[in-house]
């Protein structure tokens, strides 16, 4: 294929990404403007956005540090946060492993929710590779360019706000949007109660390690009823049910 | 928290979440079935880990007795509900089995 070709399908992927900047810059307004509240210097908070690629485990860390959390338990929390993105390493593997060394370790880091929900589509899996890769990357480097930009965008927008408007109250309801659309089926549900009530019942543990056992309670609770309620989408490996 | 330790926490999570985006591109075809088992434990772990840090954690200190922050976060949860059933999402309808395979 010409190189053209794939050149359209970068285009097509970065296209295809921009109806969801909507849903992206006005979190990464509240991930800047939220650092500059917290006290913290642009620099860092650039660093923090860069390193972590991860908006939802910023907002997670943030919300830690203002309560002086422990170093492991900021560390381990945004980690779990981020263990999803196990999930989407898995779908791509097969596209991304192949690579160079160089092209795939920048491709990896730029695994995103939103390069997944467009490029995981069983309409992509009708691609070539190359045509898949091209994709993926287009939709991939428009994501972080815009998490990126809004970020600043909100450090920009969050020096100019008083201190007295608490944004960082903006947090919690950004994961509550976050929240409801995580729950897509009733075991998920039960998760998230059995989570949230043991989090209250541990909250006295210290260096809120509370969290980490209320997350271990929660998956516990799921992995079994699952097993006991033996549904069918946890018979066969997520790999196949994915492939479908 | 100082400046050096908190560097030292985006250095951590941003080497940890890199290594959790890589770990399957990199073992794959070598113990990419054992990973896959861990597979439901992930996708388990995502709505906890979304909800506790801020919603419940914030619910110390200031936020704890503050009957207005409660308010809001009801109404919060109770509009986004609303929504998601007034645009009739597929979420409580369909197994996840079948939503996986579109």
């Amino acid at each position: 294929m010409h190189f053209n070709d794939y050149r359209q399908h970068f285009w097509q992927g970065a296209k295809d990404l921009l109806p969801l900047a909507s849903g992206v810059i006005p979190f990464g307004l509240i991930a800047g403007a939220n650092g500059v509240a917290l006290g913290m210097s642009p620099d860092m908070i650039l660093g923090m956005t860069v390193l972590f690629y991860a908006g939802s485990a910023q907002l997670a860390a943030y919300q830690l540090i203002q309560e002086n959390a422990a170093f492991v338990i900021i560390v381990l929390t945004a980690v779990v946060v981020n263990l999803r993105f196990a999930i989407y390493s898995a779908t791509f593997a097969s596209l991304l492993a192949p690579l160079k060394k160089r092209y795939r370790l920048p491709l990896a880091y730029l695994l995103s929710d939103q390069a997944y929900g467009l490029c995981a589509i069983p309409a992509q899996q009708q691609l070539t590779a190359g045509e898949r890769l091209w994709y993926y990357t287009g939709v991939a480097l428009t994501m972080w360019l815009c998490w990126i930009l809004s970020v600043v965008a909100g450090i920009a927008v969050g020096a100019s706000i008083p201190a007295q408007w608490s944004l960082e109250f903006t947090i919690p309801l950004a994961f509550l949007a976050m929240l409801v659309s995580t729950i897509t089926n009733r075991l998920l549900l039960i998760v998230a109660i059995i989570a949230g009530s043991s989090a209250v019942l541990f909250k006295a543990l210290p260096y809120n390690s509370g969290f980490i056992v209320a997350v271990i309670c929660g998956v516990s609770a799921g992995l079994l009823l699952a097993s006991l309620f033996k549904r069918p989408m946890f018979k066969r490996p997520m790999s196949k049910r994915l492939r479908r | 928290m100082d400046t050096p330790t908190l560097w030292g926490v985006f250095l951590a999570v941003g080497l940890g979440t890199f290594l959790i985006r890589l770990s399957f591109v990199q073992l794959h075809g070598s113990m990419q079935s054992v990973l896959m088992r861990c597979q439901l434990g992930m996708i388990l772990v995502r709505p906890p880990a979304i909800l506790l840090p801020a919603p419940v954690s914030s619910c110390s200190k200031r936020y704890y007795y503050n009957s207005r922050f409660i308010v809001a976060v009801i109404c919060g949860v109770s509009a986004g509900l609303l929504l998601a059933s007034l645009f009739k999402r597929p979420m409580f309808k369909r197994p996840m089995s079948k939503r996986l395979r579109r």
